[in-house]
C-alpha cells in the first residue's frame, strides 16, 4: 500500500473541515442553501438526502470543483480558498464524483496517477506507476491489468478504481459521491468496509471521509454520523446513535410531504 | 492470437496500422515504377513529407488535446510575408523572431478565445484563417513576396540543400519528431495533453489545467506553421499568398490517417509521421507512374475516409459497453 502518511500526534476529535454559510447558485436556483456544518478528524460521515437535494454540489464546493458563491472554507485550521480541483487535492482532499469518472482513451495507471504522475527527473516513471497502482488495486481486491484502458472496465470496476485513487494520496478528506451506484451489493459492502478500514486503521483516524448517498440503509451501517440535506439546505445533523435509520428515514419523509403541502 | 489481441495491438500501436499502408505502397510504386526507389524520388518524396509533416506533428499534438487549427496555412504565409517584409528594415534575426513572436501570439489569440469564451476551434480558427488571409492579399496584393538569401546568414540552417537533392527540412523533421515524441509519451505535459482531449470536465476534475494545456498547444501549431512558412520561403526563395489554402486539411488529413481521433485523446506522433511519409510517397508515386496530379487528392481522400472508418468503427469500440 502506498498510503504512507501516518501522523503520530493524535488528531482524533479535532476539527478538519469547517463549512460557514456556504451557497452555491446555478442560475438564480440556490443548490446549496447556506450550509454550515463541522467535520472531526475521524469521523465517516454519511451524506443523504433525495434525488437533486444538492448533495452532489455540496462536494464540489469541499474539493475545488465550483468556488462557493458565499460563504467560507477551513481545512486543518485554515481559512482556504481553493481556485481549482488541483488546489484541493494538493491540500489533501480527494473525491470520487458521481458523474466524473475515469478517462476512458487512458490507461488505468495513468487514471490513477493524473495530475500527481511519478516522474523520474522530468520524465514520467511509468514502470513505476504501473506497479504501485496494480499493487494498491489488488489490496481493494481487484485484479485489472493496469495496462488496460479504462474504457475496457465494467461500470463496477471503473467506480472501483476511482474509489483507488481517492484512497491513494494520503489524503485527509475523502469524498465518495454515491460510491455504490455501480456496484453489486457484495462490492458496495466490501467498499465501504474498506474506506472504514483506511480511514480506521491506515490513517489511524488521521482522515475522514464523507460518503454520499439516496439510501440512508446503504450508509448507516459505517457512518458515525449522518447529514441530511433538502432542497439545498442542511435539515438534520445527528450521531449514529442518537436516532436510528427507520426513524430517519421517517423524518426525511415528514420533510418532504410538508414541502410538498406548501 | 484472437482477433480482440489484434484489434487492442492496433489501438494501442496507433503508428503499426499506417507503417503497414506505408511500406505496401512503397513497394507497390517499386513494382509499377523501377525509379522509385532513387535518391531522386526519395528526396521528392521527403520534400512533400517534411514541409506539412513537421505541422501536422503538431496539429497532431492539438488534435490529441481535443482542438482544431484551420489557421495554420494563412499563419503560414502571414508568417513568411511578415518576415519578408522586415528583412531589409530589421535585418535576418530580428525579422525572423518577429514572425515568430506574431505567429505565436495568434495561437495564444485562438486558444485563449477557445478556451475561455467556449468558441468551438473549428470556428475560432476558420475566423483567424479569414482574418490573416484579408490581410494577407491587402498587404501583398495578390503578389507573390520574394527573398534574397544573401541577407539571412541562417539560411542554410533552415532550408539549405543536402547531397541528392535531400535538403534541410529532414533534419527538421527528425528533430520535431523526437521532441514532440518525447513530450507527448514521456512527460507530465504531454500525459495532460491526453486526458485534456479524452475528457476535459474529467482531466479538470482531477487537477490538470485544461485550459493552459489546450493553450500552449495552440501556440506550438502556430508558431511552428510560421516557422515552416519562413523555410519554405527560403527555399523556394518566395512565397505565394494562396500557398496556405490546401495545408490546414491536408495536415489534419495527414493526422487522422496517422491513426489520430477528431473526438481527441487518441493519437501518436509516429503514425503521424508514417503517414505524412505515406502522403510524399503517393504524390511522388503517381507523378512516376504517369497519373495526372490531380489524382493525388483522390487517392488522399479516399485513404483518409477508410482510415477514418477503421479508426472510429472497430478500435474505438469498447470491449465491454
Ligand atoms: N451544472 C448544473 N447546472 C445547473 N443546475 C444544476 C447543475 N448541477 C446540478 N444542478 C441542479 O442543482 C440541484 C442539485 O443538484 P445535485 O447537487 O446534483 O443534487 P444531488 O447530488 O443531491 O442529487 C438539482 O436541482 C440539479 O438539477
Ligand atoms: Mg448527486
Amino acid at each position: 500500500m502506498t498510503v504512507d502518511y501516518i501522523n503520530n500526534e493524535k488528531q482524533k476529535g479535532k476539527p478538519l473541515l469547517v463549512a460557514d454559510h456556504l451557497y452555491k447558485y446555478y442560475g438564480d436556483f440556490p443548490a446549496v442553501n447556506d450550509v454550515s456544518f463541522r467535520i472531526d478528524y475521524g469521523e465517516i460521515i454519511g451524506l443523504v438526502g433525495d434525488n437533486g437535494a444538492g448533495k452532489s454540489t455540496l462536494l464540489k464546493l469541499l474539493a475545488g470543483y465550483h468556488k462557493p458563491d458565499k460563504g467560507s472554507l477551513y481545512f486543518k485550521g485554515e481559512k482556504v480558498n481553493f481556485k481549482s480541483p488541483y488546489d484541493a487535492r494538493i491540500s489533501g482532499i480527494e473525491i470520487v464524483y458521481q458523474d466524473l469518472a475515469l478517462i476512458s482513451t487512458m490507461p488505468i495507471y495513468r487514471n490513477i496517477y493524473l495530475s500527481f504522475e511519478k516522474k523520474k527527473g522530468i520524465f514520467l516513471d511509468k514502470k513505476r506507476m504501473k506497479q504501485e497502482s496494480e499493487k494498491f488495486l489488488k489490496s481493494l481486491g481487484i485484479k485489472v491489468d493496469p495496462d488496460k484502458l479504462a474504457g475496457e472496465l465494467s461500470g463496477g470496476q471503473r467506480q472501483l478504481v476511482a474509489i483507488a485513487r481517492a484512497l491513494m494520496f494520503n489524503a485527509s478528506l475523502i469524498l465518495l459521491d454515491e460510491p455504490t451506484s455501480a456496484l453489486s451489493v457484495y462490492e458496495a459492502n466490501e467498499v465501504l468496509n474498506f474506506v472504514k478500514r483506511v480511514i480506521n486503521e491506515t490513517y489511524k483516524d488521521n482522515a475522514s471521509a464523507i460518503i454520499v448517498s439516496h439510501n440512508i440503509y446503504h450508509v448507516y451501517s459505517i457512518a458515525t454520523r449522518i447529514l441530511v440535506m433538502d432542497q439545498g439546505k442542511l435539515v438534520l445533523d445527528v450521531k449514529r446513535g442518537d436516532m436510528g435509520p427507520t426513524e430517519m428515514e421517517e423524518y426525511i419523509v415528514k420533510i418532504t410531504r410538508e414541502r410538498a403541502v406548501h | 492470437m484472437s482477433s480482440s489481441y489484434i484489434i487492442r495491438l492496433f489501438r494501442e500501436k496507433r503508428g503499426l496500422g499506417i507503417l503497414i499502408i506505408f511500406i505496401v505502397i512503397m513497394f507497390l510504386f517499386d513494382a509499377i515504377n523501377k525509379l522509385f526507389f532513387t535518391p531522386e524520388s526519395l528526396s521528392d518524396i521527403l520534400l512533400v513529407a517534411t514541409q506539412d509533416g513537421i505541422i501536422a506533428i503538431f496539429v497532431t499534438l492539438l488534435l490529441i488535446g481535443g482542438e482544431f487549427d484551420l489557421s495554420v496555412g494563412e499563419v503560414f504565409v502571414f508568417s513568411g510575408m511578415i518576415f519578408g517584409y522586415a528583412l531589409p528594415t530589421l535585418g535576418p534575426y530580428l525579422a525572423l523572431l518577429l514572425a515568430l513572436v506574431i505567429s505565436a501570439i495568434i495561437g495564444l489569440g485562438n486558444g485563449l478565445i477557445t478556451t475561455y469564451l467556449r468558441v468551438p476551434s473549428f470556428i475560432t480558427t476558420l475566423g483567424t484563417s479569414f482574418l490573416l488571409e484579408g490581410l494577407i492579399f491587402v498587404t501583398t496584393g495578390g503578389f507573390e513576396i520574394s527573398v534574397s538569401l544573401s541577407r539571412v546568414p541562417f539560411w542554410y540552417y533552415l532550408s539549405g540543400r543536402l547531397p541528392y537533392g535531400f535538403n534541410m527540412w529532414i533534419a527538421w523533421f527528425i528533430i520535431f519528431a523526437v521532441l514532440s515524441y518525447i513530450l507527448l509519451e514521456h512527460t507530465r505535459f504531454g500525459n495532460h495533453i491526453f486526458a485534456t482531449g479524452g475528457s476535459q470536465n474529467a482531466a479538470y476534475a482531477v487537477g490538470v489545467n485544461t485550459r493552459l494545456t489546450k493553450i500552449i498547444l495552440f501556440i506550438f501549431s502556430s508558431t511552428i506553421a510560421g516557422l515552416v512558412g519562413i523555410m519554405s520561403l527560403l527555399y523556394y526563395t518566395t512565397i505565394s499568398p494562396v500557398e496556405g489554402q490546401d495545408l490546414p486539411l491536408i495536415v489534419l488529413a495527414i493526422a487522422v490517417i496517422g491513426g489520430s481521433s477528431l473526438f481527441g485523446g487518441v493519437g501518436s506522433v509516429e503514425g503521424t509521421v508514417f503517414s505524412a511519409l505515406t502522403i510524399g510517397a503517393i504524390y511522388v508515386g503517381l507523378v512516376l507512374a504517369g497519373v495526372p496530379s490531380y489524382y493525388y487528392y483522390s487517392f488522399v481522400g479516399a485513404l483518409l475516409v477508410s482510415i477514418a472508418i477503421v479508426n472510429e468503427k472497430l478500435l474505438r469500440r469498447k470491449v465491454q459497453t
